[in-house]
């Protein structure tokens, strides 16, 4: 037996279990693709292959790669395979044997160094913090990610206006915040990430923390989920209550929003589920009732809730294949533009700067509508537009 | 310069897309079965290349490029199918007709133009927002394409009131070595179940019907013939008949919750029947339609075999069916005094009973053509019956080798090439 088919063995019932019945050509990197090596049904009969001898070449190895991890095949799966898990051990296998692809070991080696996975300055992750926010040793930690520290600054900066506005005390690390580690963990270098975990609880356990709320989708699906499983793996306690920042304003605030504020937005506006909140997590309807309560008229895209298209940024994609990135995220945004909406609301950093990059690459202008905007983005209007 | 490397040229000349990757190669050469290891090496040789034309023109010079050097052309649809009619098994030009999947409805006429490539399901969803319907769509529908059915042939849901897909395709535009032609009428037989071996189907138009409203009722019988009597007193839109092993197994691999007995599920269109019997609404198991293929999950693999079994054959196949030592889950969809039967066997493609298995399904077809039955397709792996049991064959033939003298469409399907079906025949005699 090769190697590569030792690594693979365990995983031999799932890739067994695939009937080729290619309900999974809904992937939308295949839609992009057009060949069955990218898609679904087409990447575990590879593994197929590779379990009985067959030797993936660089090619076919990279080609595996092209995922978001949005886990729409695991939706339709004829066979209940858990795909999205599936991936993500796959890919697990498949580094130890061949190491990771070049722009994935550079997220790697910019964590290494500076705790982030753009590689910007560490000293630089609070920069976004208002001067006239104040950040107290509340038990209640908010994660501001990597996106929204260095990227999609508003996002951090709104949420935690937010938290002021209703007098919600909160923490926040700062300089000290690190990187969740799910791009490593999406990317197939679990073992890395897990160095990310254990520095993570110890910082958590040492400031008291038992709540934390997150802006960042990614984040909170490796915080809800897959941080538990880590835990119990190296033995370690999880005992913190993961939120993100739509559920809890929702809980927190929810009626007083919806209530409360006499003035309302305007105008009509479509949800993109992310898919680590969305699918892998289940939160489906605090972002929505959200946009209702802020007095917004929601319309769906002709794919929501579970059944979402991936932004196309997920999985390392948007870091190793930019060019089918965008292309995903086009298929994305023409189902917003279908439906002549003012806004298109995310509640991820990642997906609001992959769809913002998706309008412009579409040849649309930054005020064109419809404009891409973040969930706490919403919320902080809503609350200007009252005066508060 | 060798006659492959100016092969490889001329392909890599003439076409946008195409793969000559050895693993892309192999992902296009094979369909859903999975046969016992010698029996695949024996029936396969992947392809030399896999061409995705885009349109017409595309598709005539892979014909040209085809004759030119010899090569095999191997139409590809959605490969959901399981008797070896998309796998090459002499190398050639796997043609996936994925990049051709445009389609128009015609609300006046009732009727879907269709380019081969286009998934039923994307065509009943626009359809559905015109206010029309498909007659007729085979259960792998979410995927499976218009031009693959129609080239394999056969019975789906719908079939109880519309028949096969035969009975539904009101004309073809077609492409062989000699060009470009319409069929219709009394010519269709020469193409609609012919699985491309007499020329490869590049637009079709199929008969709609307008939406209406569908009630599936679950109907509790004793037997087949209690099913078979609700079918003659009834007219449903579509009805199956549905083993209780099949829910028993569904109860173990999803965690469901059916009843462990025979069903009939008969869904009718706009009105509800008056029946005696005791009925429940079954509107799950009517969105499971789709997956009769989630048994599979118990396997992890899956023996199966589909035989079309007149009416009165049902009962004594039945019979046989459940004498077998095997776990066997059994769904029969209805036509016109036939029903499609297919007998699924979850099993092991890594241990030795995967041949035992492969073993008790070829017991069940042998039973069933002795009882006037015959196999859904005979595509490659069962073309050794296919003068048996295709009406016509030798008039078929004929043309086949009228139209294609060189044998490179699809050849080795349905029409038996060299030593194969003998072999292959044999490799049955064995498992």
């Amino acid at each position: 037996m090769s190697g590569m088919a030792k690594l693979l063995k365990d995983l031999s019932d799932e890739i067994y279990a695939c009937a080729q019945c290619n309900y999974c050509r809904i992937c939308p990197v295949y839609r992009i693709e057009g060949w069955e090596s990218v898609s679904p049904r087409g990447k575990l009969y590879l593994l197929k292959l590779a379990l009985n001898g067959s030797q993936l070449d660089a090619m076919m190895l990279k080609d595996f790669f092209k995922c978001t991890t949005c886990g729409l095949c695991e939706n339709v799966c004829a066979v209940d395979i858990p795909l999205i898990g599936f991936w993500e051990e796959a890919r697990n296998r498949l580094v130890r044997a061949k190491g990771p692809l070049p722009a994935h070991k550079k997220l790697a080696e910019n964590i290494g160094i500076q705790m982030n996975i753009y590689g910007e300055e560490r000293n630089l992750r609070d920069g976004w913090l208002p001067e006239d926010v104040e950040v107290t040793d509340s038990e209640t930690l908010f994660f501001a990610g990597c996106t929204a520290s260095y990227r999609v600054r508003e996002i951090a900066e709104s949420a935690v206006r937010i938290f002021s506005h209703f007098g919600i005390e909160f923490n926040y690390l700062g300089r000290e915040e690190i990187c969740c580690g799910s791009t490593l963990i999406r990317t197939g270098q679990r073992e890395k990430a897990e160095r990310l975990v254990e520095r993570n609880i110890r910082v958590w356990e040492k400031n008291r923390v038992d709540t934390i709320i997150t802006t960042c989708a990614g984040c909170y699906r490796t915080f809800a989920l897959d941080y538990p499983k880590i835990c119990e793996k190296r033995s370690l306690e999880f005992n913190f209550e993961v939120l993100h920042l739509s559920q809890f304003i929702e809980r927190e605030a929810g009626k007083a929003i919806k209530e409360g504020m006499k003035a309302k937005l305007k105008g009509r506006a479509t949800y993109h589920d992310p898919c680590h909140l969305g699918r892998h997590a289940g939160v489906y309807d605090e972002p929505r009732a959200l946009i209702k309560a802020a007095g917004l008229e929601l319309v769906e895209m002709e794919h929501s809730r579970e059944n979402s298209l991936c932004c196309g940024a997920g999985g390392g994609v948007r870091a190793q294949f930019r060019d089918l990135s965008l292309e995903v995220g086009k298929l994305r945004f023409e189902e917003a533009l279908k439906l002549d909406v003012d806004y298109l609301i995310s509640s991820c950093p990642f997906c609001k700067m992959h769809l913002s990059h998706s309008k412009k690459v579409l040849g649309l202008e930054r005020n064109d509508k419809p404009e891409v905007l973040d969930i706490s983005e919403i919320v902080l209007r809503v609350l200007n537009e009252n005066g508060m | 310069m060798e006659i492959m490397e100016k092969f490889e040229i001329d392909v890599r000349r003439s076409f946008s897309n195409f793969s000559f990757h050895p693993l892309e190669r192999r992902i296009y050469s094979h369909d859903i079965s999975v046969l016992p290891k010698f029996v695949e090496k024996m029936a396969c040789k992947p392809a030399d290349v896999v061409v995705q034309p885009e349109n017409i023109e595309d598709v005539k010079e892979i014909l040209r490029v085809a004759e030119q050097y010899s090569k095999p052309v191997v139409p590809r649809g959605a490969a959901t199918s399981g008797y070896g009619g998309v796998v090459p098994f002499d190398g050639g030009i796997v043609v996936d007709f994925s990049r051709m999947s445009d389609f128009e409805i015609d609300e006046d006429s009732k009727v879907l133009v269709s380019e081969p490539g286009a998934v039923w399901w994307d065509v009943q969803k626009v359809a559905r927002e015109k206010g029309l319907s498909l007659r007729v769509y085979p259960t792998s529908a979410l995927s499976s394409t218009v031009g693959g059915w129609i080239a394999q042939g056969g019975i789906g849901i719908g079939s109880t009131m519309f028949g096969g897909i035969r009975d539904n395709v009101e004309w073809l535009k077609v492409v062989d070595f000699r060009g470009e032609k319409r069929v219709d009428g009394n010519g269709l037989k020469y193409y609609v179940g012919m699985e491309g071996t007499t020329g490869l189907i590049v637009s079709s138009a199929v008969r709609l019907m307008e939406l209406a409203e569908e009630i599936p009722l679950g109907i509790e019988v004793e037997s087949i013939a209690d099913a078979l009597k609700i079918l003659g007193k009834t007219k449903p839109y579509t009805a199956m008949f549905i083993s209780s092993e099949f829910f028993r197994l569904m109860n173990e691999v999803r965690g469901a919750d059916f009843d462990e007995r025979d069903l009939m599920v008969a869904v009718y269109l706009n009105e509800e029947p008056k029946l005696d019997l005791r009925c429940s609404n079954v509107e799950e198991l009517w969105r499971e339609r789709f997956y009769p293929l989630r048994i599979k999950r118990k396997g992890p693999s899956l023996v199966s075999i589909e035989i079309v079994l007149p009416f009165e054959a049902l009962e004594a196949f039945y019979g046989v069916a459940r004498k077998l030592r095997v776990q066997l889950a059994i769904q029969s969809y209805f036509s016109k005094g036939e029903a499609n039967v297919i007998a699924l066997i979850p099993s092991d493609e890594r241990e030795k009973r995967f041949s035992q298995d492969w073993k008790s399904a070829f017991k069940l077809l042998k039973a069933g053509l002795k009882l006037g039955g015959k196999p859904y397709a005979t595509g490659l792996y069962l073309s050794h019956l296919s003068r048996k049991v295709i009406d016509g064959y030798d008039e078929l033939l004929r043309f086949k080798e009228e139209i294609d003298p060189k044998n490179l469409l699809n050849p080795g399907k349905i029409f038996p090439k060299g030593k194969l079906p003998l072999m292959l025949k044999l490799a049955g005699l064995v498992i």
